[in-house]
């Protein structure tokens, strides 16, 4: 295994995610998401991992992890890993509440519990399906169901919740800013538009 | 601002689960014991670059150190790494317990329930399992992951696992 340079891991480097984020406003919705699909899938943890995109409708996106000899939690039964599923069902629940909200928007993981259902087939890939069956103003509801090609003979259902940040420059990554901080910014926002700049600071 | 400079920090946690091992004698078994468990980690682990570091009550403690290739928002580590490693702990400590009672099923995940707790950002990642239940069929874990400070948790894990016997897959 090659460790990647370090330049490439640099925080707050400005790649489509972060871009958008940074517009804070919601666009339009498909076009969006759809960019920020393909962003999430091309860096990081998610690209390692072979994630591929099967498919999206209006509270749902389905994803795919190929097979893969390094991913297997049990070099014995050459069985995925529960990580990798994981990641996968995250990436893919967070995409399905960004459609159900409409908008991308940043949101942390809170929870996700997994419970398998069968063992993985040896040598098999895992396909996810994530459904955000509902909204609050702070959260976001998830559900999914891992499968090896037929949904009806799944390996595993998760259930979690999201954390939703809304604003422009919220969320995880972002300079963190304590409440007085914030409420003091809040009330010269009027006055005087907040700087890009941040102290750098935690 | 990546952790690179906190390194020394972060390496006191594993020196502090070294104390505990005075003698030179207890040390070296200590070393051999890593070894040893070290074999029962699976390729994933390997690959996400979990390492053993150090032992507590003769339970291996986990580290996983930032790369990008385990990035999630930008200088974060990805949530799923996190429930990996959370995962790769808890299993470590349960095939350590089999293996101090000379025991040899295979584990079976049943479940896996991971809370998030922080955001955990670049340098390295700790996590340590501690098996409340070893039963006839099946063990209960509980895992935490932390970075500078071990009482400050970024990333909690609770699994129940089934403990097969036999070589079988079934």
């Amino acid at each position: 295994m090659t460790k990647p340079s370090s330049d490439t891991i640099e925080p707050g480097q400005n790649w489509a995610i972060r871009g958008a984020l940074d517009e804070g406003a919601p666009t339009q919705s498909s076009e969006v998401t759809q960019q920020v699909i393909d962003a999430m899938l091309s860096h990081g943890h998610v690209n390692w991992l072979g994630c591929r995109y099967l498919g999206a409708g209006d509270d749902w996106c389905e994803l795919e992890i190929p097979w893969r000899e390094d991913l297997a939690g049990d070099s014995r039964a050459q069985t995925i890993a529960s990580g990798p599923l994981i990641s996968l069902m995250d990436t893919a629940c967070s995409i399905a509440a960004w459609r159900k909200i409409g908008a991308f928007q940043a949101q942390v993981t809170l929870d996700l519990r997994l419970d398998y259902l069968r063992p993985p087939r040896a040598k098999a890939g895992i396909i996810g399906r994530g459904r955000c069956y509902h909204l609050t103003r702070s959260m976001a509801f998830v559900r999914g169901i891992a499968h090896e090609g037929d949904i009806d003979d799944p390996v595993a259902q998760i259930v979690g919740g999201f954390m939703r940040f809304s604003g422009a420059g919220a969320g995880p990554g972002s300079s963190r800013k304590t409440p007085k901080e914030r409420r003091a910014a809040e009330s010269q926002d009027s006055s005087a538009p907040a700087s890009g700049e941040s102290e750098g600071e935690q | 601002m990546t952790d690179d400079g906190k390194q020394p920090v972060a390496g006191m946690a594993c020196d502090a689960a070294k104390e505990g091992h005075q003698r030179y004698a207890t040390l070296q078994a200590g070393e051999a014991r890593i070894a040893q468990i070290a074999k029962l980690l699976p390729p994933y682990a390997h690959a996400m670059g979990i390492a053993i570091c150090g032992l507590e009550n003769d339970t291996p403690i986990l580290e996983m150190e930032f790369a990008a290739h385990l990035q999630g928002w930008p200088g974060l580590f990805h949530g799923g790494t996190l429930a990996g490693l959370l995962e790769m702990a808890g299993l470590a400590s349960v095939l350590t317990a089999l293996h101090d009672v000379g025991r040899k099923e295979n584990l079976r995940p049943i479940n896996h329930s991971t809370n998030f707790l922080r955001e955990a950002r670049g340098g390295r990642v700790y996590a340590f399992g501690r098996v409340t239940r070893l039963g006839g069929r099946n063990a209960h874990v509980q895992v935490e992951a932390w970075q500078s400070d071990r009482h400050t948790p970024v990333a909690e894990a609770v699994m129940n696992v089934m403990l097969k016997r036999g070589a079988g897959s079934t």
